[in-house]
């Protein structure tokens, strides 16, 4: 086994819960070129609105998160996108 | 980092007055009324015959196709052409799965369009019913935005809301799916809809100022543009950019005719049949300025190596498209009008190198010349979009044909090409010419077919015979799938692998059998008499061109290499 450094963000999106929101941005955040690592979802007292946290790593080189950011930013009932970045390692096979 | 997020529509919270009790159907008429809508492509079945049964009397007409994807392709060129969504209709399971091509089509290219289906009723959704299935599932990659209606109250907002989100931004496909007990229920709703606003954010001015001084201190810019630009309906605000800067400019597949084919600086099309001087030039300027373009690989070729010496400046309608794939040094976000308005810097000097591209123009101008008596298909186009003039809307297919469309045609303005850029649908032609149609019936509409493409959707000759749409069929039939065979013969070894077609059907007799005017050609002395057939017949017509099998499409960049190394013709 050998170690790769890789790098995970986390995006906060702050969305509208209506039909099919959550698999319109999972969908984005896999067919974009992410792997999804973690998610956590909450919903805000005021009942429609949550969160979602994501925890992503891209496939590949040349997947930018900040692009991922804004891909889910247009979707329609996503409010807004925040990013953290962090990092892990992963154990990768030899 | 926070992502610019377009702000969202604040409804009333007031309660509106009530009106009388309707049903679901009769709402989705009257919202389809009320965004103007004047005409709806679909076929009727099932689950949406409660619609059906309401349209009868109202003031949308419908036009009835033989086949779902034929409805959906032409709502998809009805609003390009108007730039108000195309609304097309059709029943759940088999009649929702047709359209999706058509979807994916409008996606891809960016065109507002909104796809109404029917569904089977709530009690039965998720039970495997007959004729169910998710079509909200299916067709979450390729929307904008899409809705499960579950009242019959909420079908006045959702289909305002739907049309809004669908013509503005960036335009896209919008689907509701009708399950049927909502249309056949009655509710009361609100007799006034608030109409939402969805506007782009306002262009960042620092980005604009430092684009300003890339401009003033560049000295051999380019301008590229793309499919905004249209989308935007921009080509105003570009052509007053590029007569204002008199730089040097190339289009994308998308983009052609923003600027007119015979502009002061227009070098062509660019990327992977793009003209030489085109490619040239974006390989050899220091500042590409990029306008509602999304460096698709079509048009860069492969992306390290374009426009290596260049600063960018990346101007688009969404934000997501800046630094998706090519970083910018200036990216600027924003409606492309405002933005072009505000680029007012000119650069210092650049009448050298704007003799230089006009050098490489004259140079590598393509040669209309070739060999024999057969007809060639570049230069028929070429004459035929000429005589046509700026009425014209030119209706690709997929194929040689189309490429030999965007190479040799003359445009005078964007609605005047409609091809299927992104998708690449063979079949998009013969229906696109219904929806041209019916968007501008001053307009004259000629479809460019290949003999594979036009048996995607040969059954929309019938609605053409049914509606008397005066559409002409130019159909270049080589019996074969041309570009795949080009491919075979330069990258597969020759290894020519079900790309015959020799057995095709007499096209002319086809046509006739439809009650479509048609008569076959094979000479290049028969092409002027052809052209002016097709152009002076009131009606429907077909003009089947026989061509030589063995022509291929030049310029060719082969895949994975840079755009100016690409292949030429060989004499």
């Amino acid at each position: 086994m050998t170690a790769a450094a890789m790098t995970t963000e986390r995006l906060v999106v702050e969305y509208l819960a209506e039909e099919g929101a959550l698999v319109r941005m999972l969908g984005v955040v896999e067919r974009r070129g992410f792997i999804l690592r973690r998610t956590v979802m909450a919903e805000l007292p005021c009942g429609r609105r949550a969160t979602l946290a994501l925890t992503v790593e891209p496939r590949g080189p040349g997947r930018s998160v900040e692009t991922l950011a804004r891909q889910l930013g247009r979707l329609h009932g996503v409010g807004r996108v925040h990013q953290e970045t962090t990092s892990f390692i992963r154990d990768k096979a030899a | 980092m926070t992502a610019a997020i377009a702000p969202r529509p604040a409804f009333a919270d007031a309660p509106a007055p009530a009106v009388a009790p309707k049903t679901g159907a009769r709402m989705v008429v009257e919202a389809l009324e009320r965004e103007g809508v004047r005409h709806i492509f679909g076929y009727p079945g099932g689950a949406i015959m409660p619609v059906y049964d309401a349209l009868v009397g109202s003031r949308l007409r419908h036009i009835l196709v033989r086949h779902e994807q034929g409805a959906a392709l032409a709502a998809d060129a009805y609003g390009r052409v108007t730039g108000e969504p195309g609304v097309c209709l059709a029943t759940s399971g088999p009649g929702a799965t047709n359209l999706v091509t058509g979807i994916a089509n409008a996606f891809l290219d960016s065109v507002p369009m909104v796809a109404i289906t029917g569904q089977v009723g709530t009690p039965l959704m998720g039970t495997d019913a007959f004729q169910e299935v998710d079509i909200f599932g299916i067709t979450l990659p390729i929307v904008k935005h899409s809705y499960v209606v579950r009242d019959p109250a909420e079908i006045p907002h959702i289909f305002a809301e739907a049309f809004a989100l669908a013509r503005s931004g960036r335009p896209g496909p919008v689907l509701i799916d009708l399950p049927k007990d909502v249309t056949v229920q009655a509710a009361t709703v609100a007799s006034n809809v608030e109409t939402p606003l969805f506007e782009l954010p306002a262009p960042d001015g620092d980005a604009i100022a430092r684009a300003n001084a890339l401009i003033a201190a560049a000295r051999t810019p380019i301008l590229y543009f793309g499919g905004g630009v249209p989308i935007a309906r921009a080509e105003g605000a570009l052509r007053a950019f590029a007569r204002r800067t008199r730089i040097p400019s190339v289009s994308t597949l998308k983009g052609l005719g923003s600027l007119p084919t015979d502009a002061e600086g227009f070098l062509g099309m660019m990327g992977m049949h793009g003209s030489r001087a085109a490619n040239t030039a974006i390989d050899e300027c220091d500042l590409l300025i990029c306008v509602g373009a999304r460096f698709d690989d079509r048009a860069t070729g492969k992306i390290d190596t374009f426009a290596p010496r260049a600063r960018i400046i990346h101007v688009d309608g969404d934000p997501a498209e800046i630094g998706k794939l090519k970083q910018a040094d200036v990216g600027i976000a924003g409606d492309l009008n405002k933005v072009l308005d505000r680029l007012d810097a000119v650069p210092a000097d650049i009448a050298a190198w704007r003799a230089r591209c006009a050098d490489y123009a004259k140079r590598w101008a393509p040669p209309y010349d070739a060999p024999g008596t057969g007809i060639y298909a570049p230069a028929m186009l070429k004459a035929l979009s000429e005589a046509a003039g700026d009425e014209l809307i030119v209706t690709c297919d997929v194929g040689q044909h189309q490429m030999w469309v965007a190479q040799h045609c003359r445009f005078s303005r964007p609605q005047a090409h409609l091809t299927s850029a992104g998708l690449g649908t063979m079949g998009y032609g013969v229906p696109a010419g219904i929806g041209a149609l019916l968007a501008d019936p001053t307009a004259t509409v000629v479809t460019v077919s290949g003999d594979g493409s036009i048996m995607m959707n040969i059954q929309e000759l019938a609605t053409i015979r049914r509606y008397r749409l005066p559409l002409k069929i130019l159909l270049l039939d080589n019996s074969q799938l041309g570009m795949v065979r080009q491919w075979q013969e330069l990258f597969f070894n020759e290894n020519f692998s079900e790309i015959d077609l020799s057995d095709n059907p007499d096209f002319a007799e086809v046509a006739r059998a439809f009650g479509i005017e048609a008569f076959t050609i094979d000479y290049r002395a028969e092409v002027p008499g052809a052209i002016e057939r097709l152009l002076r017949t009131d009606g429907p017509i077909l003009c089947h061109a026989r061509i030589d099998p063995r022509e291929n499409v030049w310029p060719l960049v082969p895949p994975n290499k840079s755009n100016i190394e690409m292949m030429e013709k060989q004499p």
